[in-house]
């Protein structure tokens, strides 16, 4: 029987290794981290635009007092807890982001809306309330809403991005060089 | 990890490297192969729509007993991917114009008249 032909392997130069392991890398990681960078783009343009998109609400506020005449962040506080109706305590409150140049703090919950209310620091008014969309975006964007340890997926999505641009820029100027 | 997060993680990487394997060199694959490839392609491709929107509902919106947006946030590009190439592969062996008679098909496969390859092989 006769053996089939086999075609002999052509000797290869550096520059066409490199070019077909370019190829390859750009076509596996491409397909395989479609998904990955689909996500992380779409979020990323979501948060990029969140406060025209109504995620995040926007509260213009001028100072009515000096700095030290805020109201103790306790008290400021107790007075977000009322407004956003918790009954949980000082345990339902995620974080408070003072803004001494505006005059207020944003006070945000630990609840699934992250409801976030927003006070006058020196006379403690409520300005705002309302549900931050994109707290859940910011967790989808980096990874971390699917659990702990889930940031490598967008780690990994980052490393692959950088690989495609560098093999697609040489796939596209090696074959130019070399003219 | 949770069974959804392991049924992410083969729907993200474990389909699309299976599509890609079964991609290569496809002119030469039997027209079976070729339409799981093609089902698969197409099945993943919309899944991966569908999870996207899924997983940018806000938590806010979600309800105690759901299913669904779990179901099509981690499992969607799993299922879609092999549902596709499963469909593609069925239907691949099945004459073009027998495609939509969903009554007579196996009746029309069985007959020994009809090409047993329904795809068109493309010129080499």
């Amino acid at each position: 029987m006769k053996a089939p032909h086999v075609a002999p392997e052509r000797a290869r130069t550096p520059g066409q290794q490199v070019s077909r392991a370019a190829f390859y890398a750009h076509l596996w990681l491409g397909v395989l981290f479609t998904a990955v960078l689909l996500g992380v783009s779409i979020t990323g343009i979501l948060l990029n635009h969140k406060v025209p998109l109504g995620l995040m609400p926007e509260v213009s506020h001028e100072p009515t007092a000096e700095f030290t005449a805020a109201l103790p962040l306790a008290e400021l506080a107790r007075r977000a807890l009322e407004a956003a109706g918790e009954s949980g305590g000082i345990a339902s409150i995620d974080r408070m982001d003072v803004r001494p140049r505006n005059g207020l703090v944003k006070v945000r919950m630990r609840d699934p809306e992250s409801t976030e209310v927003t006070l006058d620091i020196a006379s403690g008014s409520v300005l705002h309330v309302g549900a931050r969309g994109d707290v859940f975006l910011e967790r989808l964007h980096s990874g971390e809403a699917l659990g702990e340890g889930w940031v490598l997926l967008s780690d990994a999505g980052a490393i692959a991005l950088i690989v495609l641009l560098v093999s697609g820029y040489w796939l596209w100027l090696w074959p130019r060089w070399r003219r | 990890m949770s069974t959804g997060h392991l049924a992410l993680l083969l729907g993200l990487f474990a389909v699309p490297a299976l599509l890609l394997w079964l991609g290569h060199r496809l002119h030469r694959r039997s027209a079976r192969v070729r339409g799981a490839f093609w089902g698969g392609a197409v099945g993943h491709t919309l899944a991966m729509c569908a999870a996207t929107v899924a997983a940018m509902y806000p938590p806010a919106a979600w309800t105690g007993g759901e299913v669904a947006r779990g179901v099509l946030g981690f499992g969607a590009m799993l299922g879609g991917g092999l549902i596709g190439a499963v469909l593609g592969a069925f239907m691949a062996v099945l004459p073009p114009d027998a495609m939509p008679a969903s009554g007579e098909l196996i009746h029309q496969r069985k007959s020994p008249d009809l090409p047993k390859q329904g795809w068109p092989r493309p010129r080499r």
